[in-house]
């Protein structure tokens, strides 16, 4: 990687001469994200729903249409204050296998503008360096890109381009909803200058509140600052920041057959203190969780659990595995414990959610030395895998997951959970 | 706005041209309806066989149709009616 975190490729072009001459090429990188990407979805698929106010989610809004946020409402916010600010919202439950489909159709097209997608739900990160030749200059991609996910899927997204990650994302949330940005090179300091600070990648709310009290309320104000105050007074994250500010961002993209956490979470339909249906929640999300990790050929070796209470308290921990593995019988063992650790209070549990990470590539076959119960169990998932490949997620019902049986209703792609987890 | 869940076999006309297949109009029950739009599509490559998914808009009502290709069969899966 260059200075200022640009990597930088290298061309030969043979000039007129007959020899050669090296040419050096800025990276570009591309920041796509679909407008308001559930809402977006139901009101193109149900046109009575068109410039009216949507809503999608169950307990809390998951997300809603430009006309629900020009009311005051936003993702997040629980249901009950959304009927109150917008009584004529319509709600729609969502369903999140329509939205999968969509995203997908979004990237096959994403594809053709840029070498590796590191995609997510409703956004992704491309390369596009070297693309202007193929497409144009930035800008004139950027739009070719917009308009050709408009004809296609028939759905709005805002487009960022930028020479790096975060540049990239800032851009193009700037030109929400339905635009696009480009933040040309040697520009981030000018184009940051007036940036919120809580906009800026890495700070939270308490963070932007202590900012605040020494009157520091944007990025360009927050260059004031030195790298050893930074240092001083959030430690390693301070010395982010003072690259962040700047317009720098030493992340490099990171194509999906290797994602940083692959994540399954959801709210109960009631809270709950019932310790058989929380393990059996947690398996099954674990469960989840596994199948794409199997699927992308990875093991885990980290987990985190996260629960919160009903008072909206929230605990979190995470543990590194005795040994990667893709199988969740090995996993929910450490689930378990700790979930004795934390579910302390008698006080019912309203969501519970499974973080995996610390990623590697899976051995490809039989591990050496590898214990003969572990291997079966291996075995078994792989083999429970095939089956719901072929018939769908709910063909089989495994472990600790058959206690949901008669708690929660089941459709082919599986239980249906009040707020399914996104995967990020 | 009402949804009714339906889960059915329907028989549907369907033009195929250019890699793509339109409905155009499907009998359900003892109803013939004509398609008047195409609201959305999508295609789902989960599981061993791909399904293709249309939001049709027929009148006042929205129907979402799809193809099963594994089983060559038509279903009609949720109808949508304003008010």
């Amino acid at each position: 990687m260059g200075e200022f975190g640009k990597a930088r490729a290298f061309w030969r072009i043979a000039c007129k001469g007959g020899g050669w001459t090296v040419q050096e090429m800025t990276c570009l990188i591309v920041h796509v994200d679909a407008d308001a990407f559930f809402a977006s979805v139901e009101q193109l698929l149900i046109p009575a729903l068109r410039a009216r106010p949507v809503i999608v989610g169950s307990g809390c809004i998951a997300s809603c249409s430009y006309e629900a946020r020009r009311m005051g409402l936003h993702a997040g916010m629980s249901l009950v204050r959304a009927g109150r600010l917008c009584p004529q919202a319509v709600l729609c439950k969502g369903d999140y296998q329509i939205y999968r489909c969509f995203a997908e159709r979004i990237w096959e097209i994403c594809r053709q503008y840029t070498c590796g997608l590191e995609t997510y739900l409703d956004e992704a990160y491309g390369d596009a360096g070297g693309m202007e030749r193929v497409h144009g200059p930035p800008l004139t991609l950027g739009r070719k890109l917009q308009q050709q996910v408009l004809d296609e899927v028939g759905l709005p997204v805002s487009v960022g381009l930028a020479g790096n990650r975060m540049m990239a994302k800032i851009a193009s949330a700037s030109a929400k909803p339905g635009g696009v940005a480009y933040v040309q090179p040697g520009q981030e300091e000018d184009f940051l200058a007036d940036l919120p600070i809580g906009k800026l990648p890495g700070v939270g709310h308490k963070t932007a509140r202590k900012l605040a009290d020494m009157n520091i309320r944007t990025a360009g104000q927050l260059r004031a600052l030195s790298r050893d105050v930074l240092g001083s007074m959030l430690g390693r994250r301070g010395q982010t920041l003072y690259e962040r500010c700047r317009g720098r961002d030493p992340q490099v993209l990171r194509p999906v057959a290797m994602p940083s956490t692959i994540s399954r979470e959801t709210t109960f339909h009631k809270p709950t203190c019932d310790r058989n249906e929380i393990r059996a929640m947690l398996f099954y999300l674990l469960e989840r969780a596994m199948r794409a990790v199997r699927q992308a050929s990875l093991t885990v070796g980290r987990v985190e659990l996260s629960i919160r209470h009903d008072d909206w308290k929230q605990l979190a921990t995470r543990r590194t595995l005795p040994q990667p593995t893709s199988a969740e019988y090995e996993a929910f063992r450490v689930v378990e414990e700790m979930l004795a650790q934390m579910f302390r209070r008698r006080v019912a549990l309203r969501h519970v959610g499974i973080v995996l990470s610390g990623f590697s590539r899976a051995a490809g076959g039989a591990v050496l030395f590898e214990p003969r119960q572990e291997a079966s169990r291996r075995r078994l998932c792989v083999a429970l895998d095939a089956i719901r490949n072929r018939y769908g997620h709910a063909a089989v019902v495994a472990g600790e997951s058959i206690s949901l049986m008669g708690r929660l209703e089941r459709n082919d792609y599986g239980f249906v959970l009040r707020t399914p987890s996104l995967t990020k | 706005m009402s949804v009714e869940e339906v889960g059915e076999a329907i028989s549907v006309v369907a033009s195929f041209s250019g890699g793509k297949a339109r409905p155009v109009r499907f009998r359900w029950g003892s109803r013939t309806y004509r398609i008047d739009a195409v609201n959305g599509q999508w295609v789902d490559r989960s599981g061993d066989a791909y399904s293709l998914h249309y939001s049709v808009q027929a009148g006042q009502e929205t129907f979402y149709i799809h193809f099963e290709a594994g089983e060559v069969q038509w279903w009609l899966d949720r109808v949508i009616l304003e008010g």
